[in-house]
């Protein structure tokens, strides 16, 4: 697969975990969800993995995908952080 | 203890909601609301009971949930970032195994929002599922109950049904604890119809047959069967009269409504007898002033031994002036009840109009200023065979008039057969509540068409008991 290819489906993993942060998917699962074949799926779910993006549990065929949220930083003081003039 | 449905008719179907911790199939045909009603279940249990909820959908996008349900203005992702609500999104075998999994994410999501109701859409693709078809299957689904009795979850497994399906009763219903179809249905040869039907439901009473129900921009709404249009200004006023009837005081709500008129339609077969001596003993007891017009065929002999068999003694009624006979006939009463009969045989319809107005109504209204309650039961058989359809139907709805201004309530007795159809209707239509007793094959039925607060009942079986008041409706 081409660079502009795999970036093109990773947007479409990203999205879709992204829109439904609740869906726990096999790599069989999300073949049939996103209409795209397994063996081009794979490097992708393993990067986004890797990336800290998406989360394995399982293995095997049971293995699952999931989103990882971000953790959001809800405060965060910039003047403390800089030097005095 | 019940759980609410978020849906108030259904509620009432089940006699206040599903029995806590039960598992229940919703089945039904594509686009009969069944994901509507389960996710309305899972918000209604958050929003107003605190309680709450995972959905988890085996085909649909959870994004696509949450946008479907936002036209009926709940916000799914506005309760999922509280952690009252998922919209699981997941493929049934991954399900099925985490589910069995210690610590799985089944019980994982459980614990987390600390979640007391399940919605599972839907548990037909688990057979599809390679070695779930037949008995596998039985065991899998007698599985997913027994875990979510485990938890104390309330649940509904959402299956799909198609009209092939119905020839035969499916194993889930057997090993579900409750069971709702809800089905699309022709209407007037050019409309569709929705109707909810609980078959099944462990631990409750329901409210038999099928209600009918609309998808609204709020939700499922269901409309109870068995219920037309109230007579506000009646059923306001809110006092009701026992019956002496225990089962037909339940089935009007509490009893007659005060003021109100009350047909009794009785086909030639049917023993209307101890129907009409409960209720006029009852109102006897409660202290009411009567005033009775009896049937060519009652005898005032007949109604006192009637009223024996109930206790009250009508002889020291009639001598107390709390009785009262309008008397066709001039049949022969007891001594002492002289100023309690008036006898009105041979008057022309002019002149028993001029009595019922000076005469009877003079009464009433004399009582009603010492505030004294009445009661009047009336044949309207014999006024047809004494005065003409002519008179009654001229004259019937003058007099309930009355009846109503002086919170008078009326029994009337009538066989709608006899007196026609088109009477049939005008007096149907005049009275605020009709029952209806009728004899079919070896039992006698009785059946509220008509009541003021707009319940309306299935057929009851009158079964006769020993003791008062004779009668039971079963």
């Amino acid at each position: 697969m081409v660079k502009r290819e795999h970036l093109s489906l990773e947007m479409e993993c990203l999205t879709l975990f992204q829109s439904n942060p609740y869906l726990f998917e096999t790599i069989q699962g999300l073949e049939k969800r996103l209409g795209r074949k397994m063996s081009d799926l794979e490097p992708i779910l393993e990067s986004l993995t890797a990336q800290g993006i998406l989360q394995r549990t399982g293995e095997g065929a049971m293995a699952y995908f999931r989103y990882k949220e971000p953790a959001v930083i809800a405060e965060f003081s910039f003047t403390s952080e800089l030097e005095p003039l | 203890m019940k759980v609410s449905t978020g849906i108030r008719g259904l509620d009432k179907v089940l006699d206040g909601g599903i029995p806590q911790g039960s598992a229940i199939v919703l089945e039904g045909a594509p686009g009969t609301g069944k994901t509507t009603l389960g996710m309305q279940f899972l918000y209604k249990g958050i929003v107003d009971h605190n309680e709450p909820g995972i959905f988890f959908t085996f085909e649909e996008f959870p994004d696509q949930i949450y946008e479907d349900m936002e036209s009926y203005g709940w916000d799914l992702k506005d309760l999922e970032r509280k952690n009252r609500l998922r919209v699981i999104g997941i493929s049934p075998d991954i399900f099925l195994d985490q589910m069995t999994s210690k610590d799985g994410l089944f019980e994982q999501l459980v614990r987390e929002i600390d979640c007391r109701r399940i919605v599972i859409d839907s548990i037909s693709l688990f057979e599809y599922l390679p070695d779930k078809t037949g008995e596998n299957g039985r065991s899998l689904l007698y599985t997913l109950r027994n875990i979510v009795r485990k938890f104390g979850l309330t649940s509904l497994f959402i299956q799909e049904l198609s009209s092939l399906d119905r020839r035969k009763i499916p194993f889930e219903h057997f090993i579900a604890d409750g069971v709702i179809r809800l089905s699309l249905k022709e209407h007037m040869n050019i409309f569709r119809k929705r109707t909810l039907e609980v078959t099944k439901m462990r631990g409750t009473k329901i409210n038999e047959g099928e209600h009918i129900y609309q998808i609204t921009d709020k939700g499922i709404y269901l409309l109870l069967a068995s219920q037309i249009v109230t007579d506000k200004y009646i059923s306001d006023q809110n006092e009701k009269i026992k019956t002496g009837i225990p089962e037909l005081d339940n089935l009007l709500g509490g009893g007659m409504a005060k003021g109100a008129v009350y047909m009794l339609d009785t086909n030639s077969k049917a023993n209307y007898r101890h129907i009409v001596g409960a209720i006029y003993a009852e109102r006897v007891k409660a202290g009411n002033r009567i005033l009775s017009l009896l049937s060519s065929t009652q005898t005032v002999t007949e109604l006192k031994a009637l009223m024996d068999l109930y206790g009250i003694d009508i002889d020291q009624l009639a001598r107390e002036k709390r009785l009262y006979f309008i008397e066709h006939y001039n049949r022969p009463f007891p001594a002492g009840w002289e100023g309690s009969v008036f006898h009105v045989q041979g008057m022309e319809n002019k002149d028993y109009d001029r009595f019922l107005w000076e005469k009877c109504k003079g009464l009433v209204k004399e009582c009603k200023e010492n505030h004294k309650d009445w009661f009047a039961y009336y044949d309207l058989s014999t006024i047809f065979n004494e005065r003409g359809a002519e008179y009654v139907l001229r004259s019937f709805a003058k007099e309930t008039a009355f009846a109503r201004s002086f919170g008078m309530t009326v029994l009337v007795l009538c066989n709608f057969k006899e007196v026609g159809e088109q009477a049939a209707s005008f007096l149907e239509r005049t009275s605020n509540g009709v029952f209806k007793t009728w004899v079919d094959g070896s039992y006698q039925y009785l059946q509220v068409t008509k009541s003021p607060d707009g319940q309306i009942s299935k057929p009851y079986l009158l079964e006769s008991i020993g003791q008062k008041p004779y009668i039971r409706l079963v």
